[in-house]
């Protein structure tokens, strides 16, 4: 659904009559119905008015106009000029509706350039009743409306239209007529007559307003409410131009109050404005926190994506990392099953005697001549005793038998014979008869006893 | 309070609860990220591991052919095998001619850079028979090595005194 761009609404409040007016996609949309001058049925008449039309939004303007509303445009003295205020309030004490005990003043000052007010101060003075500002402020926020600023209707409606340079405006509706002077944008004089002014009075009142405004000659009227035939007639009785507006202007005071500017005289409650203040601040606070708690949201849900997609790929990298690990146990176990292997290999080409006993057997036992007979034969197979302890777990060991020879002999020609034989096997690195020795063997036989040692190397 | 100063207590309140929101799904995501971090860095120290395996295997059924296809081998260190290697040495006593005397093995397996489990054998017979034996010996398929040798006379026949050791497969750490 397409959202309407629209401005506030101007509601105008005057005596008998409740009229608005609201810019709604450029387009002036306007309604009015009666009002009962009991201020009780205002709330009613207020949601008819707001109903009778398609006004957006909930922000107004008021403007009141009629007899709650006094304007009046004032030349204050020189030496009164820093308190327009208390001279305004002056001028209006002891008015049973206007005094200063039961209205609210403002007061809208301007420079005066012409003859009659030089050195004085041009002021435009308005007063609203209490009690009706009252009961209209608080009809509004029963309603829910929220009050951007209450105005005098007559002075609203200079915002209708813009112009430039010296302007004089005529309005005319059904409880009066209106006349406002003014200079580009700023509203310097305004005069409010109940019912239809004179023409008379209308000339004296342009004279003045013209006088005022220190202008040459008001040359052009703009004006309102009037046909095409009062305006040529009052063409020619004043002597200008009298003309329309260029836009289209039904009601100037609610246009006015519908356009945007700044009111010349606020009369917005204080308590009001510290209302709006509020209703502001919790908009933007609204807002903001709209705006924020959207971001927040985005930012969160974006997290818990990314959040989604780390602990995704965490798992997808720890059941890798698992089976990594698992590889890595088995890598290991199967490291350890090798370098069993290679130890084992290492210990059957290390291990393995580099001799065979049976041959080194058979070569001392063949070797021996029937003049050798071994009593005892000891074989001892230890490592070298040269080579360090420390050092004997280091790689393949060097190893020696050695071999202890115990006999008879013949003679120890036998003997020499023997170790000779043993030698020249080159089995041995050293054969050695360490003791031979002549013994009586009985019965008058004569023997060698011999001890012979022998030493083979190995691994 | 201004309207500026209510809207910077709203944006002070409201940094506070984002931020309360926010923190921990940061930290959360931080703490992700390093988890992830790491996994990657261990994934990719790991990576290698597979072709080392694979290789690993290759090299293990080579060295397992290898050792298989040479004539001696270890004993495996478990009771069976030692009882197996017993019996075997008795019966190659017997079918040398050799009598058996006595027959002792070590408590248990010793040692060092060659482990290994040593048997005493005292037998009796001619020195033919001890030649028998000791070839015999030399035959089987297990790495052994005569540590002594000792012949003295006996009764009728020598008696002859050995000390024999078996080589055992080694053992792994796990």
């Amino acid at each position: 659904m397409k959202r309407r761009k629209s401005g506030s609404i101007g509601v105008v409040i005057g005596d008998g009559m409740l009229r608005a007016a609201q810019h709604v996609d450029g387009r002036l949309v306007s309604a009015s119905v009666p009002a009962d001058d009991n201020l009780d049925n205002l709330k009613k008449s207020m949601r008819q008015l707001l109903s009778a039309a398609p006004f957006s939004g909930r922000d107004v303007v008021l403007g009141l106009e009629g007899s709650s509303v006094l304007v009046e445009s004032l030349v204050v003295p020189a030496h009164q000029a820093k308190s327009v205020k208390s001279f305004c309030a002056d001028r209006l004490k002891g008015d049973p509706l206007f005094d200063n005990t039961k209205a609210v003043h403002g007061v809208s000052t301007g420079s005066v350039k012409s003859d009659q007010g030089r050195g004085a101060t041009l002021a435009v003075m308005a007063a609203i009743n209490s009690e009706r500002l009252d009961t209209i402020i608080r009809t509004c926020r029963e309603m829910e409306l929220v009050v951007l600023s209450v105005e005098a209707a007559p002075l609203a409606a200079w915002r209708a239209w813009s112009g430039e340079g010296a302007q004089a405006r005529f309005l005319r509706s059904e409880k009066g007529d209106v006349v406002l002077a003014g200079q580009d944008d700023q509203l310097l004089f305004c005069r409010v007559v109940p019912g239809a002014i004179s023409l008379a009075e209308l000339s004296t009142t342009l004279s003045r307003a013209t006088a005022l405004l220190g202008a040459q000659e008001l040359d052009r009227l703009e004006a309102t409410g009037l046909s095409e035939a009062d305006m040529q007639i009052l063409s020619g009785d004043l002597g200008m131009n009298v003309s329309s507006p260029s836009e289209e202007m039904s009601d100037a005071a609610t246009a006015g109050l519908a356009a945007e500017g700044s009111p010349l005289i606020d009369f917005t409650p204080p308590e009001e404005r510290v209302l709006r203040e509020k209703r502001r601040v919790r908009k933007m606070r609204i807002g903001i926190t709209g705006v924020a708690t959207a971001m927040v949201a985005a930012i969160a849900i974006m997290g818990q994506q990314q959040i989604g997609g780390l602990v995704d790929e965490r798992i997808a990298l720890a059941a890798r990392v698992d089976q990594i690990r698992d590889t890595r146990t088995q890598l290991e176990a199967l490291q350890n099953e090798v370098s069993v292997q290679l130890a084992n290999e290492s210990v059957i080409n290390e291990a393995r005697p580099g001799h065979n006993m049976s041959t080194l057997f058979q070569l001392v036992s063949r070797a021996a001549t029937a003049a050798i007979s071994f009593e005892t034969i000891q074989c001892e197979d230890r490592p070298d005793p040269s080579v360090p302890i420390d050092q004997r777990d280091d790689g393949p060991i060097r190893r020696m038998l050695e071999i202890q020879l115990n006999g008879l002999a013949a003679n120890g020609i036998a003997v020499r014979d023997y170790a000779d034989v043993l030698l020249s096997t080159k089995a041995f690195t050293d054969v050695r008869v360490e003791s031979s020795e002549r013994v009586l063997l009985g019965a008058g036989t004569e023997g060698e006893r011999f001890r012979i040692y022998a030493r083979a190397e190995t691994r | 309070m201004k309207f500026g100063a209510h809207i910077a207590v709203t944006g002070m309140a409201l940094a506070v609860a984002s931020a309360g929101v926010l923190f921990p799904i940061y930290d959360e995501v931080a703490e992700l990220e390093g988890e992830v971090t790491s996994l990657e860095a261990e994934q990719g120290t790991g990576g290698a591991v597979d072709a080392q395996y694979m290789q690993l295997q290759t090299e293990k059924r080579d060295l397992e052919e290898r050792i298989a296809g040479r004539q001696f081998r270890l004993l495996p260190d478990n009771q069976e095998a030692h009882h197996n290697f017993e019996t075997r040495l008795l019966q190659l006593v017997a079918d040398s001619g050799l009598n058996s005397v006595r027959t002792g093995r070590g408590k248990d397996p010793i040692g060092g850079l060659y482990r290994h489990l040593d048997w005493e054998l005292v037998v009796e017979g001619a020195a033919g028979d001890l030649d028998r034996f000791l070839i015999s010996l030399e035959s089987i398929e297990w790495v052994t090595r005569v540590q002594s040798l000792q012949v003295e006379p006996g009764d009728e026949m020598r008696r002859i005194t050995m000390k024999i050791a078996v080589m055992l497969e080694t053992k792994g750490n796990a």
